[in-house]
């Protein structure tokens, strides 16, 4: 990083710089990277597997998943409003729980239903549910795994 | 649908009746994992002070404004 800096770059591209610390040694890099970044106010892209160093560095994040771009979004827009269900799964920990069952409309068609075996949850809408890459129809089944869904995408 | 192990509360007022099948002490937080009467399971995020043993019946409160809906097909 030291000979990287003294060129003076306008970019730097980092690739996994702290997968070999341990724990202590990574939070402590973390916070130096996090300080020079401040200071060098040079725009930085930053590969990382950990979600922690993503949501603590960065301030957009774009989440991939088998070569798509699942989410550009900054690290409290991934949290509160995932678009994809690997994103809801991969940010966060532990992991949201997902649990599979029926969109339906409640009797007078005031409020949206989401039902399964023990969970019967009403909302006035899921708004939030159609900022998502594909929007979802009311009485879609799901049928098969979120591992299956993953796999064909 | 998807909910946050931190956006469900074991209330005794709550209506989702269930089992703990697991309890993780990391020490500043505590999981506790549910199973539902229908099998569905829960990892639900706790005051590491709430006094909750292996086996108990709990009842859960989930917040639906934090309820995530993903569409599978």
């Amino acid at each position: 990083m030291g000979r990287a800096i003294v060129r003076n770059p306008t970019v730097f591209l980092f690739d996994e710089p702290l997968s070999n610390l341990d724990a202590r040694l990574r939070t402590s890099m973390r916070m130096e990277i996090a300080r020079l970044h401040r200071k060098l106010e040079a725009t930085t892209i930053y590969v990382t597997h950990d979600q922690v160093e993503a949501m603590t560095l960065a301030d957009r994040i774009a989440v991939l998943h088998n070569g798509m771009v699942r989410q550009v979004d900054t690290p409290k827009g991934l949290y509160d409003r995932p678009a994809h269900i690997m994103v809801a799964e991969f940010i966060g920990s532990p992991a949201m729980n997902l649990i599979r069952g029926r969109i339906n409309r409640d009797e007078d068609g005031s409020r949206t239903l989401f039902q399964s075996k023990s969970l019967n949850i009403a909302q006035p809408s899921w708004e939030h549910a159609r900022r998502g890459n594909r929007g979802y129809s009311p009485g879609t089944y799901c049928r098969r795994s979120c591992r299956h869904a993953l796999r064909r995408h | 649908m998807g909910i946050r192990p931190e956006h469900i509360a074991v209330d005794p007022a709550g209506t989702l009746c269930g089992g703990i099948e697991f309890i993780e002490d990391t020490g500043s937080d505590r999981y506790v994992h549910v199973t539902l009467e229908g099998g569905e399971r829960f990892v639900v995020r706790v005051s590491p002070g709430l006094s909750l043993s292996l086996g108990d019946a709990v009842t859960l409160t989930v917040d639906p404004g934090k309820v995530h809906i993903f569409p599978v097909d």
